[in-house]
């Protein structure tokens, strides 16, 4: 439908809100309690615009004014634009001079009671008061009385500190608990000019908790791990992908003096929308624990710090009388495509099969694989053997979303919908979409109709046997079974699941049903890689299985079964394999790195080096140069930009020149093999790990503040 | 009815005026069922229930009455937005949250005649599919909650409430909801929230109550008198109401008065009734001389207390055309002696309390802020650009908020502005009120 902005024009869908015509026409409103993804509630008042609309007589034909144009019947009040559906022929005005003067007022009463504290807050910079009183405000303030007092250090979590001076009250805070992982855990307290935000006792129980500290426009929540640890202005942003899990979340990481201080989550609409999970936004604590910052070389039994001259020396000495072909490579599944095709290239030049990722597929299902915006919008989804919460969080806020039926919101020139009319405060969930078959409790359960303990693949039988019409009557399998059956159904299988080897059945279910499979890797880049030769070849060992002379180890903290006598590990800490290398290289971590990871939907994405102090880590392309270097071997991939030219060739250019969203791209035939190794993700201790080292620094900041 | 319509009745001295909803009112034991049945009461209802459910709407369309909650929206056809045949369970609310300065008519009528309210109810749920209601009463109301427990549990006892009532196929659960004191519970979405366990916020409209109001759910809202008017329309017929009042706005209508008069309290006359009817004729006139009239509850805009106006029939145009609202038609008058600014802190001391603070400009302008430019006014602290400021900010709060409390302060304070601006700027320059404060109970006052 048309929509007239001021003096242009814009063509919009129905159902758009008059906040978001008058976006897409380029035009601009302040608002404080819109958000992208939550629904619009009209509280803070300062989108406020004049409107008005033509209206059609009795015989269905537009009402015509003296010009013979559409007759508008103006709104007697001002409206508030997020609030306002947009309809055919509606004239919207953002800059008369009562809208103005409605605007300033608002940004006036906005500060009367916010505080001062614009110098030591740090929002300071980014704040969304602080600009929209700049390009809306008065700029001077009428307000002589003393302003409302109230809690400027109230921890809601050991993670999260509001100020409850600086509220403005826009509600975000409250809507995204109950909207987008529903869980309910802050609100209003009191009312009138006397209302706070309070949680109560008992912290942020959410694995999604931080996300409010994004949201709030000003500084009213904030990351109590970056608490005074820089200005927004100092900080170096880098636009980039979390590594935490196959999700792979688009993110910021803002890094001041070398030290990443904080990650904010990152619109993608299609993935992550704005969301990330708590281990992955509080990540960085661990990951810059501990560091290696130069090789570590054996010498008298001991580990010492050594330059990677010595270590090519003393690798070249000891491998003089080895055959390359008996060399093991092996690495984790985190990283880079452009560290797994470098892996895949030394591996083919030294003539070895002992090469393997872990962890990783055993097999992988020829069926297409959902998006993540059609997990969102699927009709029912059945988990078997999977956690999300520990295997693939922000995936559970998808599904959230599409147990509350919140398709996903439209998109603009302007990005996503900011007032999308279709969100509602409390809209209904559907658990009855959901069915869960697991043998531990899982963090979806509270959102299931239909939960069942026991061994999912014993369950996926059951369910592959209703399918066929061979179950009992009213059974659980019969429930997931017609479920599965509805158009546009998913079934979500993850660890526990494949790592009985359950893929097959899963398969046959989801062909037998009609239902899409989203088998969740087990690692941040677990899918990617498996189109790669990774996986060991003729007579080659997995990892640990054979007593190899030397093998390569590459972030992997698991220990082998069978150790090599020459053990070289690329870490970024000294873990406890590390601690029985003989030689340790420094390896860079997800946040400094940069290459390309394939998510859970398939999709490539680019990771980029954050600006932090890494010393003389690396990824694993120099090690394994290193390695060949010591045998006098070269390989065709040495660095970055022969890696990106390499994986091009396989895949096709659009890997080196991915576009800000990442490609779903078509990756070919994958290389597999069964492992004895089980596939097991991380994730969830990984969160455990990182989220203590999380609480530690903010006690620390904590401290220092009380020593202040 | 003959060819030449008789006139309507627009004065409670026309011999042909009776009281109907306060007929009982003060009558010892009017409240038990036994005399409610003794005066013909839930005949009404068995009427009612032998009807087609949307004849009942044509009736109340064709009484012409409006709603009694303030806003005057026509009763009928607020309940034909209701989805007739959709299968859903649907919810009829009574708003019995009477909190409104001035508004006190709600409350004789279920403390003294409960089970004209409870008829009211059956009737209305029966014309709108509602199975269930709620009375959604002021947690200070005690008494009258008391008697409309008692009332009702009363009316179970006897097959009025419950499964198949008075022998028909038609089932009306009633209870009663106690608010915790919270003035934005009458606003009719906010009292929704407070209903479900939430935080008593209005919610956004659309969707309105008839599309999707209590629990998501297909809800009618109405006041108390308009439910009990109900009964009475159903009783006598639509066109025994429509005799009464003036114009659009029909029927018998409880109007209060409070202030300096004589007998202050509830009075029910025909709609169209003049304010000068009401103030001397009933009310017995005022005891001192009177500057300004509030016309509706505290957030009609005051009038000036002049002859054009006392003349003015208690309808909802005539009222609108001066300028101000019928509202609850609580009438409440302010002496000349008085200082208006005083009067008018009192009302924004009651908005600032009672804002939600959902909203900015109701909580940080009207409680954050406006109240206390009035506080400084009247302890003598004010400057002369404070009634200026005053005036601004409401243009910055008029219209904009997300509700009507916020435009409900408005109302005395422009209106007072308007009206009595000498003795804003005197207040303001000199510090000193015009009309300084005296104790108005003991023998200070012109008693
Ligand atoms: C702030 C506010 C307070 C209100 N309080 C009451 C009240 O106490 N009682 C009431 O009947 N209506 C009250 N209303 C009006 C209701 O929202 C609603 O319009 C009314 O209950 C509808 O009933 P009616 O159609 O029978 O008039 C209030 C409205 C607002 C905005
Ligand atoms: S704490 Fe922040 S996000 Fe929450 S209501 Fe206040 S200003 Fe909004
Ligand atoms: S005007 Fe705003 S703050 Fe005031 S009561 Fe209504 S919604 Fe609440
Ligand atoms: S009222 Fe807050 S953005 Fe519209």
């Amino acid at each position: 439908m048309k929509v007239f902005v001021d003096d242009r024009a814009v063509e919009v869908p129905a159902g758009t809100s008059a906040m978001d015509a008058l976006f897409e026409a380029g035009r601009d409103v302040p608002y404080f309690c819109s958000l992208p993804y939550l629904s619009p509630i009209g509280a803070c008042r300062m989108c406020l615009v004049e409107a008005g609309s033509p209206r059609r007589g009795q015989d269905g034909q537009w009402i015509l004014d003296d010009q013979g144009q559409p007759k508008i019947f103006w709104l007697p009040k001002p409206m508030a634009s997020c609030t306002l559906a947009a309809s055919e022929g509606m004239v919207i005005r953002t800059q008369t001079d009562a809208v103005r003067k409605a605007q300033a007022g608002m940004v006036e009463f906005t500060l009367l009671n916010h505080p001062l504290d614009c110098p030591t807050c740090d929002k300071g910079g980014a704040c969304e008061l602080q600009d929209r009183s700049y390009e809306y405000g008065y700029g001077a303030s009428r307000f002589v009385f003393d302003r409302r007092h109230a809690d400027k250090h109230y921890p809601l979590s050991d993670l999260v500190v509001l100020d409850q001076e600086r509220c403005i009250h826009c509600k975000r805070c409250v809507r995204y608990f109950e909207e987008i992982p529903g869980q309910e855990m802050i609100d209003f307290i009191e009312r009138g000019v006397h209302t706070f935000i309070d949680g109560y006792e008992g912290g942020l129980p959410s694995a999604f908790s931080g996300n409010i500290v994004d949201l709030c426009p000003v500084g009213a929540l904030l990351d109590n791990v970056a608490r005074f640890r820089g200005r927004n202005w100092e900080y170096d942003h880098t636009a980039t992908i979390c590594t935490g899990c196959s999700v792979g979340c688009s993110v910021t990481v803002d890094a001041r003096n070398g030290r990443v201080e904080r990650i904010v989550g990152r619109d993608h609409p299609a993935v992550n929308e704005r969301w990330i999970c708590d281990a992955g936004r509080f990540s960085h604590a661990l990951e810059e624990e501990g560091r290696l910052t130069t090789p570590l070389l054996r010498r008298g039994g001991e580990l010492v710090p050594a330059s990677f001259d010595e270590v090519l020396a003393y690798l070249t000495s000891e491998l003089v009388d080895v055959p390359p072909a008996q060399i093991g490579l092996y690495s984790s599944s985190d990283i880079t495509l452009e560290e797994g095709i470098a892996l895949e290239a030394t591996a083919q030049v030294l003539g070895s099969g002992h090469v393997d990722h872990l962890p990783r597929f055993s097999q992988l299902p020829a069926l297409p694989r959902p998006t993540l915006h059609q997990l969102a919008q699927a009709s029912a989804v059945v988990i078997a053997g999977a956690d999300l919460g520990a295997e693939a969080p922000v995936a559970e806020l998808r599904i959230q979303e599409m147990l509350r039926g919140a398709a996903p919101p439209p998109q603009f020139r302007h990005g996503t919908a900011i007032a999308d009319l279709k969100l509602t405060e409390r809209m209904e969930r559907h658990p009855e979409r959901l069915a869960i078959f697991s043998s531990a409790p899982t963090s979806l359960d509270r959102s299931a109709d239909l939960v069942v303990r026991g061994d999912p693949q014993a369950a996926l039988s059951a369910i592959a046997a209703a399918l066929e019409g061979n179950a009992q009557a009213a059974s659980p399998y019969l429930s997931a079974a017609e479920l599965l059956r509805r158009p546009g159904a998913t079934l979500v299988v993850g660890s526990e699941l494949q790592a009985a080897g359950g893929l097959r059945l899963a398969e046959k279910v989801a062909r037998s049903s009609g239902a899409a499979l989203l088998a969740l890797p087990a690692d941040s880049n677990a899918l990617g890689l498996a189109y790669l030769r990774l996986v060991p070849g003729e007579g080659g060992a997995a990892y640990g299985e054979a007593i190899l002379p030397v093998a390569l180890v590459s972030r992997c903290r698991r220990l082998p079964a069978q150790w090599p006598r020459l053990l070289i590990v690329h870490d970024t800490t000294l873990s406890a394999l590390a601690a029985r290398a003989d030689v340790v290289l420094p390896a860079v971590s997800g946040l400094e790195k940069q290459g390309t990871l394939v998510n859970l939907e398939g999709r490539l994405q680019a990771l980029r080096p954050a600006a932090s102090e890494v010393g003389e880590a690396t990824d694993l392309i120099p090690a394994l140069g290193l390695l060949l270097q010591a045998l006098g071997l070269r390989s065709p991939v040495r660095g970055l930009i022969s890696a990106q030219r390499a994986l091009a060739q396989r895949f096709g250019a659009r890997v080196q020149s991915l576009p800000p969203e990442g490609a779903l791209l078509d990756l070919g035939e994958p290389f597999l093999a069964e492992t004895h190794l089980q596939h097991q993700p991380e994730v969830g201790a990984w969160a455990a790990a990182h989220l203590a080292a999380a609480r530690a620094r903010a006690a620390a900041n904590r401290a220092l503040e009380v020593a202040k | 009815m003959t060819a030449t319509a008789p006139r309507p009745i627009t004065s409670g001295l026309d011999p042909r005026f009776a009281l109907s909803l306060y007929a009982h009112v003060g009558e010892q034991g009017s409240w038990t069922l036994e005399s409610y049945r003794a005066r013909g009461g839930y005949q009404a209802a068995r009427r009612a229930l032998s009807m087609d459910p949307d004849r009942i709407i044509d009736e109340v369309k064709a009484s012409g009455l409006r709603g009694r909650g303030g806003a005057g929206f026509a009763t009928g056809l607020k309940w034909s937005f209701m989805p007739l045949k959709d299968g859903r369970q649907h919810y009829l609310l009574c708003n019995a949250d009477e909190s409104e300065p001035g508004s006190f008519k709600d409350r004789y009528l279920m403390s003294e005649d409960p089970h004209q309210l409870i008829e009211g109810m059956l009737i209305a749920g029966y014309a709108m599919r509602a199975t269930v209601g709620y009375i959604y009463i002021r947690g200070e109301y005690i008494l009258a909650a008391e008697r409309l427990e008692g009332a009702i549990s009363e009316a179970r006892a006897a097959g009025i409430l419950g499964s198949k009532v008075l022998g028909s196929d038609f089932d009306f659960q009633l209870q009663v909801h106690r608010g915790a004191g919270a003035y934005i519970c009458g606003e009719e979405t906010a009292l929704m929230n407070s209903l479900e366990g939430l935080r008593a916020n209005p919610r956004l409209k659309p969707p309105f109550p008839a599309a999707a109001g209590l629990y998501g759910l297909p809800t009618t809202i109405n006041n108390v008198e308009t439910l009990c008017a109900v009964t009475h329309i159903l009783r006598y017929g639509a066109s025994w109401h429509a005799q009464m009042g003036s114009g659009k706005s029909l029927g018998s209508k409880l109007y209060q008065i409070s202030g300096p008069v004589h007998r202050p309290g509830v009075y029910e006359l025909p709609m169209g009734t003049t304010f000068a009817e009401l103030i001397e004729d009933w009310a017995g006139g005022p005891t001192e001389p009177i500057k300004a009239i509030i016309p509706g509850g505290s957030s009609c805009p005051m009038l000036p207390y002049q002859q054009d106006i006392l003349d003015l029939p208690m309808d909802y145009e005539a009222v609108a055309a001066k300028g101000s609202m019928l509202g609850t038609g609580g009438v409440i008058l302010i002496p000349q002696n008085y200082c208006i600014v005083n009067a008018t802190w009192n009302l924004v001391r009651f908005y600032a309390h009672e804002s939600c603070g959902k909203c900015t400009p109701c909580r940080e302008g009207i409680a954050g802020w406006m109240v206390h430019v009035y506080e400084k006014l009247v302890r003598g602290q004010g400057r002369p650009e404070d009634v200026d400021l005053i005036l601004d900010m409401s243009d910055n709060i008029a219209g904009k908020s997300f509700c009507a409390l916020a435009d409900a302060c408005l109302g005395p304070v422009q209106s007072s502005i308007a009206l009595f601006r000498e003795e804003y700027d005197h207040l303001a320059s000199t510090g000193q009120p015009l009309y300084p404060r005296q104790s108005r109970w003991l023998g200070g006052g012109a008693r």
